[in-house]
């Protein structure tokens, strides 16, 4: 017992801590009397003797008042008042010698988690499963009665009347409704520790949860198989009857779910133990565990091992590489590539464990032409959980068509430069349409929505005509299916969001004499008064209702984290500061303003490294970077700006 | 901070590194507001200033004149070299608005110390060469290096770099001679390389490779020597390599001699200066687990090796070379390491009284 970490492994600890843990319980157990008497002088110097004692002394107590209360039993019929019924003393010094301390502390929070803990079967006396309890009350005749009553009579005459929330706790873990109670209930992994804290106060206030930490221990009671004896007939039965039920909850529970409730159920008395399981293991060893989707790293292990296959046996063997080689994490795929080289492999993993982003999809920033963007979608797309959209052309769209959706929803799409114009042959004047380079589901900038409608307009083309974007080096003007119709080539080495290397075929004829506004400038965070509502965080703020928090100091940003799990922060700084190993200064007063969004904190000691992904950085690939160097970029960046905004939020 | 200290391992520098004691570093100062300034010259008689309406202006003699004008929004980067014969300017358009890290901006050149400008190109990074009479600068988009004969417009001449590289990646070149480009570039694999353009052969020839991926290099070039830096991007913990190429008649290709290699993930930033100095950033701790360092500006002198310490401001990121006078950036601050700090007073000296 060298410390209390490594101490509540111990099962002493356990029964010290235990006791602890039920002083809260015991408050409604009136009158009892001195429970055990401590011998006057003992023969066992050490703690562990001293605990061996208690407990054999509880043993006795037990025995001699099993079988005192043997000889008068009773069935509670004449309980007076069933609030008033209280456990023995001595029951209950089993009860804390005997359970495991994380199911004491579950059961610790009030009376009815208690019950619930009972009912569920965690705690245990001296003889294993309670099957009778030992009960103090008064009965209708003003008696102080104690006895021992079978467990069954004990939940029916006093359990479920003093807690009916009992019932249709028990009657939603039946079998027959069990998936809607699995559907019910958030089994995240969390993202970060502060999130991890919320998720364990959430179960252990839960009601719920000593009934799942029976299934827990029921899964774990009949992995093994059976073991009882066939000749035993009415055990074996019995342990039929359990194996076929885990059986059924085991297809019901992914094993997402039975880790998760394994977790937590063995660490409920200590949140860093329970938190530690999430975040000692390997980021990449959670993908094998199919805990975290395997897209944070099938680009990088297709390219450490040369392999365009993808199997469970490839992801094997690529997490074994990327633990044992910590520059295999260094590039991924050119089409998907963002900064490059990306971090080393711990620091990937250590940075992926503490990170919150939803950032299960691609975005290629490679191709982005406009960092606000792909920033501003990442922030959406996380806030907003929005699903995947079919989209065609480069990744990047994503983050064009999500952006510009967000504007028009909030009817601000004019800030949308990027136009493809053409001449409309009826009114003789030029009209621009909002594009960009790409198709985003329905959305009405889409190219090639774009390029029907103008064809539509202009040749005469069917209004449900479908134009195709091909890329360059796949464009043959031989194959039969591009001699007709409608295609968009782009050049996929030179094309953005909002500018592009393109011509546009229909029916085998070049289309031209369309014009392009190419770029897509916008405000970000507001860059001057006139123009505020147009800015990117003002639509946030004031028509989405996103609230939003300036942060400068390091105290500032833990705080947030704590209160907001899942809250990530945004803001510009200046490129050079920000990731000064890739952008170089060279002239004065040089910067190149680059947003990025931080979603997490590691701490060790008084030092702490931030979870950052510029807008440059591959979205899979965040990196650790220090505090200093986040204010420096963005008090840089303040100096230039032309409001002197500060400009790093919090987004709750 | 108490930071874990990375024993570094000195390969020709045999001197520990002697810190100067409590580094106090003046502020560069001037008498227009320093955010505006994009360059000034050394004896700070001409300073070239942003101005709210989107022109640059340039500042002498108590008058102001514009020297280009562009739309509100627009910002300018000044550069010249030490030869002191021309000036680039890079115009960026919507500065705040367009945050396109590979956009192309106007390159426009002028006489030192002009007034009148002309556009020459649109890239990034322009770059003079051999006594003002060459200027190069980089297309992010299409991955070329253009290559200006600056007294012959017809003498353009470019250098493709591989497509399949690092997006973001942005060359480093020298000019040996007008014959002969040194330029830096990464294949897809992310080793680094230096690589050589011969102008009249249109050939390519490696001077470098690196031997591990994950680095970069720098390239600077003073008088009769070339300074080539091996540094680590970000965390990938490769170590420091320094090497020096010098020459006493005609500059030629040769070969470059190590003089600096630890295993510290020092910064970079190399600024070759006046009289055989070498300027860089220099990582002084290391947090390797949490990415966390304490850097400073060193100097590294020739040929004698020694390096010293310059700053104690722990989180040094960049350094600049502004006419000679290096600066040291950090946040809304600029530290003159070398060179006149300036001076933001308008007092006219008095006139000297005659004796009578």
């Amino acid at each position: 017992m060298k410390t209390w970490p490594h101490c509540s492994q111990n099962q002493f600890c356990k029964y010290l801590q235990g006791m602890v843990l039920l002083a809260p319980s015991l408050l409604f157990a009136q009158s009892i009397p001195t429970p055990l008497q401590a011998p006057d002088t003992s023969k066992y110097p050490g703690v562990y003797e001293s605990f061996e004692k208690i407990i054999s002394f509880d043993e006795q107590r037990f025995d001699a008042k099993a079988k005192e209360l043997a000889k008068a039993p009773q069935t509670l019929a004449d309980i007076k008042d069933v609030q008033q019924v209280d456990l023995d003393p001595d029951f209950m010094n089993s009860l804390i010698l005997n359970s495991p301390s994380a199911y004491l502390k579950l059961a610790s929070k009030d009376r009815c988690a208690f019950y619930n803990t009972l009912i569920a079967d965690l705690l245990k006396t001296k003889e294993g499963k309670v099957e009778r309890v030992f009960v103090q009350y008064q009965n209708k005749q003003d008696q102080n009665i104690t006895a021992v009553v079978p467990k069954q009579d004990f939940l029916n005459k006093s359990v479920l009347q003093a807690c009916p929330e009992a019932s249709s706790l028990i009657s939603k873990f039946q079998i027959k409704v069990m998936d809607q109670t699995i559907r019910e209930t958030s089994f995240e992994i969390p993202s970060n520790i502060e999130q991890c804290e919320s998720t364990y106060l959430t179960w252990l206030g839960d009601s719920k949860t000593p009934y799942w930490c029976q299934i827990h221990e029921l899964l774990e009671e009949t992995a093994q198989g059976p073991t009882v004896p066939a000749s035993d007939f009415r055990r074996k039965k019995a342990e039929d009857s359990r194996i076929a039920v885990a059986k059924i909850l085991r297809g019901k529970l992914s094993d997402v779910q039975q880790d998760f409730l394994k977790n937590f159920c063995s660490n409920a008395d200590n949140s860093k133990s329970f938190c530690s399981e999430f975040f000692a293991t390997n980021f990449f060893s959670k993908i094998v565990e199919k805990t975290k989707p395997d897209i944070y790293i099938k680009d990088i292990c297709q390219e450490a091992l040369g392999k365009a296959v993808w199997s469970p046996m490839v992801l094997k063997e690529c997490v074994r590489k990327l633990r044992l080689e910590q520059e295999a994490c260094f590039y991924g795929s050119h089409e998907n590539s963002g900064l490059a080289p990306q971090p080393r492999c711990d620091h990937l993993s250590l940075a992926l464990n503490y990170s919150s982003l939803n950032a299960e999809y691609d975005d290629c920033p490679r191709y982005s032409d406009q960092m606000g963007i792909t920033n501003m979608a990442r922030v959406l797309r996380h806030i907003d959980k929005q699903p995947m959209v079919p989209f065609q052309g480069f990744c990047s769209v994503l983050s064009a068509g999500t952006v510009f959706e967000f504007n028009k929803k909030y009817d601000n799409e004019e800030v949308w430069q990027a136009a493809m114009c053409y001449q409309e042959p009826v009114e003789d004047v030029e009209r621009c349409l909002p594009v960009f380079f790409g198709n985003y589901a329905t959305s009405t900038a889409s190219l090639t929505t774009v390029v029907n409608e103008i064809l539509f307009r202009t040749k005469g083309a069917a209004k449900d005509a479908k134009c195709e974007i091909v890329k360059k080096t796949d464009w043959n003007p031989n194959i039969l299916k591009y001699r007709y119709g409608c295609q968009v080539i782009v050049d996929e080495n030179n094309c953005g969001m909002g500018r592009c290397d393109y011509k546009i075929m229909f029916n085998e004829k070049e289309i031209k004499g369309l014009k392009i506004k190419v770029g897509l400038p916008l405000d970000y965070f507001p860059t001057d008064l006139m123009n505020e509502k147009y800015s990117q965080t003002y639509i946030l703020q004031k028509d989405a209702q996103r609230k939003m928090k300036i942060v400068n100091t390091l105290p500032g940003m833990k705080n947030f984290f704590k209160a907001n799990p899942k809250g990530i922060l945004h803001g510009i700084g200046c490129a050079e500061d920000l990731q000064p190993g890739f952008f170089k200064k060279v002239t004065f007063n040089q910067c190149s303003p680059l947003p990025f969004i931080i979603d997490g904190i590691v701490s060790e000691g008084d030092r702490s490294a931030l979870i950052t992904r510029s807008a440059a950085d591959n979205i899979h690939a965040p990196r650790l970077i220090s505090w200093s160097t986040i204010y420096s970029a963005v008090k840089t960046y303040q100096y230039h700006h032309p409001v002197k905004q500060w400009t790093l939020y919090a987004i709750y | 901070m108490r930071f874990t200290r990375i024993l570094s391992l000195m390969v020709w520098v045999a001197w520990a590194l002697p810190v100067e004691a409590r580094i106090e570093l003046p502020k560069f100062a001037a008498k227009q507001s320093l955010e505006n300034i994009r360059f000034m010259t050394q004896d700070g008689r001409y300073t070239y200033s942003q101005k709210r309406s989107g022109a640059l202006s340039m500042a002498t003699s108590f008058k102001s004149v514009d020297v280009l004008a562009n739309p509100p929004g627009t910002n300018y980067a000044v550069t010249s070299s030490e030869a002191r014969r021309k000036m680039v300017v890079e115009v960026e358009s919507q500065w705040h608005q367009n945050m396109d890290l590979n956009k192309i901006n106007d390159i426009m050149v002028g006489a030192f110390n002009g007034v009148k400008f002309e556009k020459v190109g649109k890239g990034r990074v322009p770059r003079l060469h051999l006594d003002d009479e060459w200027l190069t600068w980089f297309d992010p988009q299409e991955k070329v290096i253009h290559v200006q004969f600056l007294r012959t417009p017809d003498r353009h001449h470019v250098i493709r770099l591989g497509k399949k590289n690092n997006g973001f990646f942005f060359p480093e070149v020298v000019m040996l001679n007008p014959e002969t480009i040194l330029y830096t570039d990464i294949n897809d694999k992310g080793f680094s390389a230096l690589l050589a353009w011969n102008l009249v052969e249109k050939k390519m020839t490696v001077v470098r490779k690196s031997e591990v991926s994950g680095t970069r290099l720098e390239l600077c070039r003073r008088d009769n020597m070339i300074v080539m830096g091996e540094f680590s991007y970000d965390d990938t913990n490769r170590g420091t390599t320094i090497m020096v190429q010098a020459w006493k008649d005609a500059p030629r290709l040769g070969g470059f001699t190590t003089v600096y290699r630890v295993s510290d993930n020092d910064l970079g930033q190399m600024i070759c200066g006046a009289n055989n100095k070498l300027w860089f950033v220099k990582t002084m701790s290391e947090d390797r687990k949490l990415n966390i360092r304490e850097t400073e500006a060193a100097l590294m002198e020739f040929p004698s090796g020694r390096i010293t310490v310059k700053s104690e401001l722990e989180r040094v990121t960049n350094l600049i070379d502004m006419d000679g006078r290096i600066l040291l950036p950090l946040r809304e601050d600029i530290f003159v390491l070398e060179g006149s700090p300036g001076s933001d007073s308008d007092t006219l000296k008095a006139p000297t009284r005659s004796a009578p």
